[in-house]
């Protein structure tokens, strides 16, 4: 994956090794743009004649690396989720694990044909966005309800406030690790443990849930990619997360009618408005944030320390300054619909 | 040594020779966001280049006064505070070349970071006048940062 030239020489002697006695044919090898963290590229594989259109994934070399993620625990995870039946995601193939074939670690999984829902939703009008949102809302839904049973890789919290407590040390801690002091993560932190909403239940979380990892097949279906940041937490995290992301990547799904897509989700999850409404997933956009500074911030320390030359960390600092500007927005404005409560009441 | 023009002067002409020049002879999708990531970080180098040391002069004697109101309210609970302040002023910068003034601008935030931590619980009027010293530095950072949507996407 790193040198695009090689790679169908390598998938070709990878895609042998996975068929013995097999014929294999690689080529149309392309890379794909999109995401920020991975290596992306698709290419058409023929195997002992049987044609398949199929995307690798990989890891950037270290210093080109903007987010340090798991490619072993993603594969798992795929590979569990897809086995339930419940979510649609591509199916993963095939693993390099150690990366002694593919020059890095990766993966390679089915291709899902598909526009990018950030592309759809940018060409709809106001009831089309809508029918977008409540698909959206049944995809976090679906992922949410996923049997728990084939995930024993991931970790699983002792109970939510237990939970709570580890995401808000992760914030005091990757504060602590970075080259210097952040006071809006230290307020943060201090203001999430203060601010609690009322628990949930525990489930598998996407974890970087967001219009630019879902696609719109043909069909009108959705589909979710990027499992890297895959965990077991609060659902919230995956609603305030997306609800987050539509402020650097208009158009919003769940932010034309933040009412109508909570109601939505908490009727089909069963979870009530008492836990899921605009201010819990408001406190949950900026908690879920972790998950995204946990592996962004020690690349910008490399980068700061000079051991990391990735133009992407480089244009990162932008994306942490948005954090910041939401982590006073977001808390001001639960503070401001607090008070304006305690008056009505 | 040549001042003029002014560093942010030559990265503007930079900017608009990659938009007027470079930018319309490229295709290649990966290139585009490439070069979108480029003209983001030097709108941001052009902006702090000119400011930068001074900023930082200034929010650190602004961190200064606001952690000796929290201190003097009696709000330094195991006088973390304070701790923070005594550790700042005995390392001062040694002079205002950038990386003196990032050290001693990195002891600032340290302070700034245990003020809130002691205002929050605290509550009223003191918690908002420390907030205050963050919200500035946040209007700081915007200013540096200019409008933000992800390129590439």
């Amino acid at each position: 994956m790193l040198d695009p030239e090689k790679m169908p020489t390598l998938l070709t002697a990878f895609l042998q090794r996975e068929h013995p006695g097999s014929e294999v044919i690689v080529d149309s090898y392309e890379q794909i743009l999109g995401g920020f963290s991975r290596l992306t590229a698709r290419f058409r594989a023929e195997i002992d004649g049987e044609e398949q259109w199929l995307v690798a994934r990989g890891d950037p070399p270290p210093e080109q690396s903007t987010c340090a993620t798991d490619r072993l625990l993603e594969w798992r995870t795929m590979r569990a989720v897809h086995a339930t039946g419940t979510t649609p995601l591509p199916r993963a193939l095939y693993f390099d694990e150690d990366g002694t074939q593919l020059d890095t670690t990766a993966m390679v999984m089915e291709m899902i044909e598909g526009e990018p829902l950030l592309h759809r939703a940018a060409g709809c009008d106001g009831g089309e966005l809508a029918r977008l949102a409540d698909q959206m809302a049944d995809l976090a839904v679906a992922i949410h309800s996923t049997d728990l049973s084939g995930l024993d890789h991931l970790e699983v919290p002792a109970d939510w406030n237990d939970y709570i407590d580890g995401c808000i040390q992760s914030w005091r801690d990757i504060e602590a690790a970075h080259p210097e002091s952040d006071p809006f993560i230290r307020y943060l932190a201090s203001w999430l443990d203060e601010n609690r909403p009322l628990p949930a239940p525990l489930t598998l979380v996407h974890g970087d849930l967001q219009s630019t990892n879902v696609l719109v097949r043909a069909d009108g279906s959705f589909v979710a990619l990027d499992w890297e940041l895959t965990h077991i937490g609060d659902p919230r995290e995956d609603l305030g997360w997306c609800r987050w992301n539509e402020v650097i990547q208009p158009p919003g799904l769940i932010d034309r009618d933040e009412e109508a897509f909570c109601r939505r989700y908490a009727e089909s999850s069963g979870l009530g408005s008492e836990i899921v409404n605009p201010q819990t997933l408001a406190y949950f956009s900026v908690l879920s944030a972790i998950g995204a500074c946990r592996v962004a911030l020690p690349t910008v320390a490399a980068f700061a320390a000079g051991l990391n030359s990735s133009l992407v960390t480089g244009y990162v600092l932008g994306y942490i300054s948005t954090f910041h500007q939401q982590f006073l927005e977001v808390t001001s404005a639960i503070e401001a619909g607090k008070a304006a409560q305690e008056v009505r009441s | 040594m040549i001042t003029q023009p002014s560093c942010s002067r030559l990265l503007a002409v930079v900017r608009a020779e990659l938009e007027s020049t470079v930018l319309p002879a490229v295709s290649n999708p990966s290139v585009l966001a490439a070069l979108g990531m480029i003209d983001s970080i030097l709108a941001n180098v052009g902006a702090r280049c000119d400011h930068e040391v001074a900023w930082m002069r200034e929010e650190i004697a602004e961190i200064e006064t606001v952690a000796d109101e929290v201190v003097a309210a009696g709000a330094d609970a195991g006088s973390r505070v304070a701790a923070a302040l005594d550790e700042l002023r005995a390392h001062r910068g040694p002079s205002d070349h950038t990386p003196d003034v990032q050290g001693e601008y990195g002891l600032a935030g340290e302070v700034l970071s245990r003020a809130l931590e002691a205002a929050l619980p605290h509550g009223g009027a003191l918690r908002d006048r420390v907030r205050s010293v963050l919200e500035h530095r946040l209007r700081r950072e915007i200013e540096i940062r200019g409008d933000f949507t992800l390129v590439g996407r």
